[in-house]
């Protein structure tokens, strides 16, 4: 049965109308993901930020660690640091990862082990890193007799570039942000990789 | 025209081919001195995952102090895991400095890659020589070497390298860190994610030498895109029988504990492996690679590396 033409126009400037209505929410959508991805870095190198203000300031406060042949100074200093840096952070909120960041972070970390043509190696280099299973918490000192687990240079491509005190580390499905020079946890994430 | 195409093709392929076989591999033999020591030569030994503190740690030591005396390499390179477990000072003591006090009394340098068991500051622990930074370069005659940390490969130590390998005009180029890119290790196996982001690097900026450790044992890689790669990490554990057949291996040595001895000299590298009771393991002399080297072995590399990669 023929339709009428005007009906048939009708039809397709429905449809049309339909499209461009779902095409600009989808539009809209990607832009506030954007928006929220773009809100959530800028607030991560915020906080990061203070974080390496104070531990500056804590490391300027004690004698200054130089090349040294006498390995004890090292560990004192490492110690010294760390005790500075927790006094320094108790009271007051001092989380690097805030619920928005641990979500921007949790998302990079699933989609390069999902979809990335490398997530085979970054497992693999994580599977056969001596991978670590321990609970470690804030203001804890990594422990010394525990190697630390590799972290897969591909997947490091993916999350936000760190000043040279901390660095991402995995223990067990956890991201850790540790302080090199303090050994210290700074934060952590759980449950942020997949079983690998 | 045809034929001398075909003639061109069996030249190069002539010239790859006794390339590959200027390795001349040696015979497991009594404790015997092969390298050339001739003079104005770069001397070096290499060990890998030494620091246990443990007996088998000094028994080589011991055995590099007497090597030595015949053999007087200046420097040391450590290929990671230089401290295991604690890293107090008296962990220090144990698993560096008594065994190794009489090369370091004898003034031997010793440059140290960090490994997965190494805490970051050792970097701050002068004979070491890593001058308070993870990564970094040093020269050495002819040779440029780069001791990396990989442990974390990010963008900043990324564009280091590349910086660091495209300002160098030194003709040999030496990179070695912790973990193989290419092993036969059932234990750990080739980082292929380290690979992907290293390798095109090391081709790019004309790498000559690779060494790494993390494996306990001792392997020669068959030359991989034009780069010679050596894991020498059995320094102070072991892993018996722990290389698997695999078409990468050239050599592989897990029977005991071992440590190379090189000497760079012109436009050749020799090297010599050599076991905890004194035995030559492996060696021979590496050329140094030009750059239609690197081409040939480019186009063999894609058929071994597509085989090779697990």
């Amino acid at each position: 049965m023929n339709r009428p033409r005007w009906l048939r126009l009708h039809q397709v400037g429905v449809l049309f109308t339909i499209f461009m209505i779902l095409l600009a929410e989808g539009w809209s959508q990607a832009a506030t993901e954007r928006e929220r991805e773009s809100a959530a870095l800028k607030d991560f190198s915020t906080r990061v930020n203070e974080y390496v203000k104070l531990h500056k300031q804590q490391d300027a406060s004690l004698p200054a660690l130089k090349q040294t042949n006498n390995s004890a100074e090292i560990q004192v200093h490492q110690r010294a640091l760390a005790e500075k840096i927790k006094e320094a952070r108790t009271g007051g909120s001092h989380e690097i990862f805030s619920p928005e960041i641990s979500a921007l972070f949790r998302h990079r970390i699933e989609r390069h082990f999902k979809s990335s043509p490398t997530a085979p190696q970054a497992k693999a280099t994580i599977r056969l890193g001596e991978p670590v299973k321990v609970h470690l918490k804030v203001n804890d000192s990594y422990p010394a007799d525990l190697p630390l687990t590799t972290m897969p240079p591909t997947l490091l491509q993916q999350l936000p570039p760190l000043p040279q005190q901390l660095e991402y580390r995995i223990v067990g499905r956890d991201l850790v942000l540790l302080d090199l020079k303090a050994n210290l946890i700074v934060d952590v994430i759980r449950q942020a990789l997949p079983e690998i | 025209m045809a034929s001398q195409l075909a003639n061109m093709d069996l030249m190069r392929r002539t010239r790859y081919v006794s390339l590959l076989f200027s390795i001349v591999l040696l015979q497991p033999q009594a404790q015997e001195l092969t390298l050339p020591l001739k003079n104005d030569s770069v001397r070096f030994a290499v060990i890998g995952d030494s620091g246990t503190g443990k007996t088998p740690q000094y028994e080589l030591a011991a055995k590099m102090s007497e090597l030595r005396q015949k053999f007087p390499f200046e420097f040391v390179l450590m290929l990671g895991d230089n401290m295991y477990g604690g890293e107090s000072p008296r962990d220090f003591e144990k698993k560096f400095e008594r065994p190794y006090k009489p090369l370091l009394d004898a003034g031997v340098k010793f440059y140290a890659a960090l490994g997965n068991h190494d805490n970051p500051n050792q970097r701050f622990y002068k004979p070491f020589n890593m001058d308070g930074k993870q990564y970094y370069t040093y020269k050495k005659g002819p040779i440029r070497f780069f001791a990396m940390d990989s442990n974390y490969v990010d963008r900043a130590q990324l564009q280091w390298i590349e910086k660091e390998l495209q300002n160098s005009d030194s003709v040999w180029k030496i990179c070695y860190f912790h973990h193989p890119l290419y092993s036969s290790g059932a234990r750990h196996g080739s980082d292929t994610d380290l690979r992907l982001l290293l390798e095109p690097l090391f081709i790019k900026y004309g790498v000559n030498v690779v060494l790494a450790g993390h494996e306990h044992f001792y392997e020669r890689i068959k030359p991989q895109n034009g780069i010679y790669y050596f894991t020498s990490g059995a320094a102070s554990k072991l892993r018996r029988g722990n290389i698997r057949k695999s078409i990468l291996s050239a050599k592989g040595f897990d029977q005991d504990l071992s440590f190379m001895l090189m000497e760079v000299s012109g436009d050749q590298l020799h090297f010599q492996v050599i076991s905890r009771d004194g035995r030559t393991i492996d060696g021979g002399t590496l050329e140094r690679q030009t750059e239609a080297d690197r081409a040939q072995k480019a186009s063999h590399w894609k058929v071994v590396g597509f085989l090779g990669i697990r």
